[in-house]
């Protein structure tokens, strides 16, 4: 997934796996990672432990479940980038508690 | 704190705009609740947004849908976007917006939630680059980003030609259009055809799309069985049996497409009653012409209702909203009567090439006869085979099949393996659909933190 | 075609299917009847606590009733294994029940006092654990201020219901009993050599009849013109997100399964037959589960529901034959899951007409008559 098609607009910077990125402003999370950031896959599957990527880009499939700043199986579909976001795959249990 | 509507408007898209506005208007107070950051739904994602990657609808199209939203911010209406609704009852919702969840009343509900796209398990379909086609078209529209070439589609209805040509307009190549629909139903259609004459404009641009895939020079194949996506971890081919011969593309991404299907995540929780088209295989909420559904309170409009296009849809808005004005005594009656009528006439219009357009890309036959190993429910990872294994140990409904395999039991709720369970069982048991149950469904239809429980206003 | 049995069980829950299982490792031709989705199916929502701690102080029977069914469950979990192919997910957790505050914690810390008073040179397996012994045991978790502590009991366990009541059910048909699924009794005939059962979807005869109905059985022995005293106790669940294995052994009310959800919800009720989920209630349990565990506040609910417990008035199993009739018999438990392995070890012989064992002779019908 990957080309990025749009002319002037405003941007902003999120990380994904702590590599910056620079994406269009208010775009979802999810096409930010999938475009821009080359992503192929936004988690794994914990029952399967494969990857995984979004299917319907909105809000059915929960396929595109990432962890965004810190909280855990957000549905990056959903969510618009923000200066500074912090952006990671969903690697199947949360890790935190 | 307690928030009280005289009409509260589940979904942002034509239906919702539309049934928001006209209510509104007639000087009900009307709160728009929305999934997304900005009106316009599905169809029209982000038509008014700044960024308007819109310009890949039609000029017509995008005026439209510009219009819908310019109207709706006009009516007066309020609008609460990026909110997600996680419970309904006839008299509210429970809903959550940036990680906080309160109740909003209504004396009347309106679910316009529109349709998704008919999940359809195949080998492989869990593979990263495995997408549907309407999510490739969500993707240009709000974002400006197209999928990684080679493309392959594959499937049927009219948003393949549609995507297709779009892809090929962006310069993404396309390896090949898989067509899965079968012969079987043209045929059937073109008995339809003097009906769908009354909208000409309609079935004239089907047929432009479907001319200018052509036009695109991507290589087409008819009655395509056996799709698998492979790849380890990341697509790379797609192979199919086409004239009796295995082929294999290479392929980035796989967008596929089956069809549509009404949301009715909502109105099944509101136990409505539920009727079952059997040409488009999929449930839907019983209403009178006004969108009332089996419950007094609650509305059902659009396509979330059953999908009949934006056309109907906004129509459809429009007479639901004429309708509790009528009822809450802000209209009267030969004054709603002057409203219906040229809306009714829209509809009528605007469905007659229904009957065409849903015979001709009827879902086939074997739509569900996918083998033993194909996954079926994406998140908890159960098979075709473990559905099967369940049903042989005496599972005939699709809520036991649940409770023995766990399938629908994810986070995603049954959204994308629901239909497909129940028409594997139904295949299983050779009955109908109807027969084998529907997926009970529970708040929270999302998913919503316990903290949001917790400080949920009533708890303290 | 009419189907023949020895004995006919109405009932596929777990009690139904236990019994049904146990009748069927004895060679005894057994049918078991289990009806269409409509109807009130406790053992398809519970939680999967075998319990036996800190409850039924004064009915001495009863407590040992459940401690002996724990201990059976090590053994039962391979055998099912073996004759169903299904793992139960049987894990001899313990289990713990956290305080709230000095005051919970005393009225606990007494409560166990007089059950092991009550067992004399028995002894009773509970302890209370102060709050810092509560950490050591559940290193991961960090508890709330107002924690104070918990009882703890290592006979306590933790199953995988539904695949437990799959298993019973699937297990006795691999032993050569025969489950009837999807099939609504309409009417039961007293004939002359035993019964005669009408479904939805034919004729059953059998010499013995089982009811084990759960809540099904006060219409079923209405046939019987016999009053069963069970109650509906509506309880709801809320299930959350897959977590690490941080959970080894369940809080009362807060469970993690073994595929990683958490499963939280204590709450009962009285409210009839109605099943509709209350968000208020999910609101009270939410606080006081987060109370206990501040960081489950973070997790996302995934799914919930409700179920009406099987409620007999006095929180107590009911075994025994329906009055006039050798061979028909009502059994009655709240704890199906926790007293099913001593179901299956214990109830067969009962049902095939020899005396219950000691422990559950007072679990009978007319116990509730002399109130």
């Amino acid at each position: 997934m990957s080309t990025n098609i749009s002319t002037t607009l405003d941007t902003v910077t999120i990380f994904f796996e702590g590599k910056s990125l620079t994406v269009p402003a208010d775009i979802s999370v999810a096409a930010a990672v999938l475009g821009p950031g080359h992503a192929g896959h936004t988690g794994k599957n914990p029952v399967m432990d494969d990857n995984r990527a979004p299917v319907c880009l909105m809000g059915v499939c929960f396929e595109c479940m990432m962890e965004i700043d810190g909280i855990p199986n957000q549905q990056s579909c959903l969510i618009t980038v923000r200066e500074g976001m912090k952006v990671k795959r969903q690697n199947t249990l949360r890790e935190k508690y | 704190m307690q928030e009280q509507y005289d009409v509260l408007v589940i979904g942002a898209g034509p239906a919702g705009l539309s049934a928001a506005s006209t209510a509104a208007e007639n000087g009900l107070d009307v709160i728009l609740l929305d999934e997304q950051d900005s009106p316009g739904g599905q169809i029209y994602r982000s038509v008014s947004g700044k960024k308007s990657y819109s310009r890949f609808l039609s000029k017509e199209d995008r005026n439209d849908g510009l219009n819908l939203v310019d109207r709706f911010t006009k009516s007066g209406a309020v609008y609460l976007p990026k909110t997600t609704v996680w419970d309904v009852s006839h008299d509210g919702v429970l809903c959550s917006s940036d990680g906080e969840s309160r109740e909003i009343k209504a004396q009347y509900i309106m679910v316009a939630t529109g349709a998704m796209e008919r999940p359809v398990p195949f080998k492989g379909w869990t593979t990263p680059g495995v997408m549907s086609a309407g999510s490739a078209d969500l993707l240009y529209k709000s974002s400006g980003i197209v999928p990684h070439g080679p493309v392959v589609l594959a499937g049927n209805g009219p948003l393949i030609p549609l995507v297709a040509n779009h892809l090929n307009e962006l310069g993404v190549e396309i390896a090949g259009i898989l067509n899965t629909s079968p012969f079987q139903n043209k045929p059937k259609s073109m008995l339809r055809i003097p009906l769908a004459i009354a909208d000409i404009p309609f079935l004239f641009k089907g047929l432009k799309m479907m001319g200018a895939m052509f036009l695109g020079g991507a290589k087409q194949y008819h009655n395509v069985t056996e799709i698998e996506a492979k790849g380890n971890g990341q697509l790379n081919q797609v192979s199919f049996v086409h004239r009796g011969q295995h082929k294999t593309l290479n392929a980035a991404t796989l967008l596929v497409h089956e069809g549509m299907l009404p949301r009715t995540h909502i109105t099944r929780m509101l136990n409505l009653e539920h009727k079952w088209d059997r040409v488009q295989r999929y449930w839907y909420a019983k209403t009178d012409t006004f969108g009332r559904s089996s419950n007094n309170a609650i509305y059902v409009v659009g396509d979330g209702q059953k999908v009949h296009g934006v056309n109907a849809a906004t129509a459809k808005g429009e007479l639901a909203g004429i309708d509790v004005a009528r009822r809450l005594n802000v209209l009267c009656e030969s004054a709603a009567q002057l409203q219906i009528a040229p809306v009714k006439r829209r509809l009528y219009k605007a469905l007659a090439p229904r009957g065409f357009v849903d015979a001709f890309f009827a879902p086939r036959k074997n739509l569900f006869t996918m083998v033993d190993e194909v996954v079926v429910c994406r998140c908890e990872g159960v098979t075709a085979g473990d559905i099967r294994q369940a049903i042989k140990e005496g599972c005939h409904d699709v809520n036991e099949i649940k409770l023995r395999t766990r399938c629908g039991m994810g986070p995603c709720q049954g959204r994308m393996c629901g239909s497909a369970l129940a028409e594997i069982t139904a295949a299983t048991l050779q009955t109908e659909v109807p027969n084998v149950g529907a997926l009970h469904i529970r708040p929270p239809i999302r998913p919503v933190t316990v903290r949001e429980l917790r400080d949920f206003p009533s708890a303290t | 075609m009419r189907q023949n049995f020895d004995v006919l069980i109405v009932g596929g829950g777990v009690t139904g299917a236990a019994v049904g299982y146990g009748l069927a490792k004895k060679g005894i031709s057994v049918g078991v009847v289990d009806a269409t989705p409509s109807v009130d199916r406790a053992s398809r929502s519970n939680m999967g606590l075998i319990w036996c701690q800190s409850k039924a102080l004064g009915n001495r029977n009863y407590v040992e009733w459940c401690f002996s069914s724990s201990k059976l469950f090590k053994s039962l979990a391979s055998e099912l294994k073996k004759t169903s192919g299904i793992d139960i997910e049987y894990t001899e957790s313990g289990g713990l029940i956290p305080c709230l505050g000095e005051e919970e914690f005393t009225k606990r810390s007494d409560y166990l006092d007089a059950l092991r008073k009550e067992a004399g040179e028995k002894g009773y397996p509970g302890t209370m654990l102060t709050r810092d012994e509560l950490q050591a045991k559940l290193p991961n978790i960090t508890f709330g201020t107002n924690v104070t502590g918990a009882t703890w009991c290592a006979e306590d366990g933790l199953v995988e219901p539904l695949k437990l009541m799959f298993a019973l059910r699937h297990g006795m048909e691999h032993l050569g009993g025969t489950l009837i699924p999807n099939t609504n009794v309409i009417d039961i005939a007293k004939t002359e050599s035993g019964y005669l059962i009408t479904t939805d979807d034919g004729e059953i005869e059998c010499t013995r009849l089982v009811l084990a109905a759960g809540l099904g059985n006060r219409q079923l022995a209405g046939k019987f013109n016999v009053t069963v005293p069970v109650v509906p106790n509506k309880g709801q669940v809320f299930l959350t997100e897959r977590v690490p294995d941080i959970l080894p052994s369940p809080l009362l009310g807060i469970t993690r399964t073994r595929g990683g959800t958490i499963m939280i919800g204590f709450e009962h009720e009285y409210v009839g037959t109605d099943t509709s989920l209350h968000t208020e209630k999910f609101c009270h349990v939410a606080k006081w589960a987060t109370d206990i565990w501040p960081a489950l506040a973070d997790l996302r609910i995934i799914r919930t529901w409700s179920c009406l417990r099987v409620w007999p008035k006095d929180g107590f199993p009911i075994y025994d034959k329906i009055p006039g009739h050798e061979n028909a018999f009502i059994l009655n438990a709240h704890s199906a899951v926790t007293l099913a392995a001593v179901h299956i070890a214990e109830l067969p012989d009962f049902i095939m007409g020899k005396e219950i064992c000691k422990t559950a002779a007072d679990f009978t019908l007319s116990r509730f008559d002399e109130k």
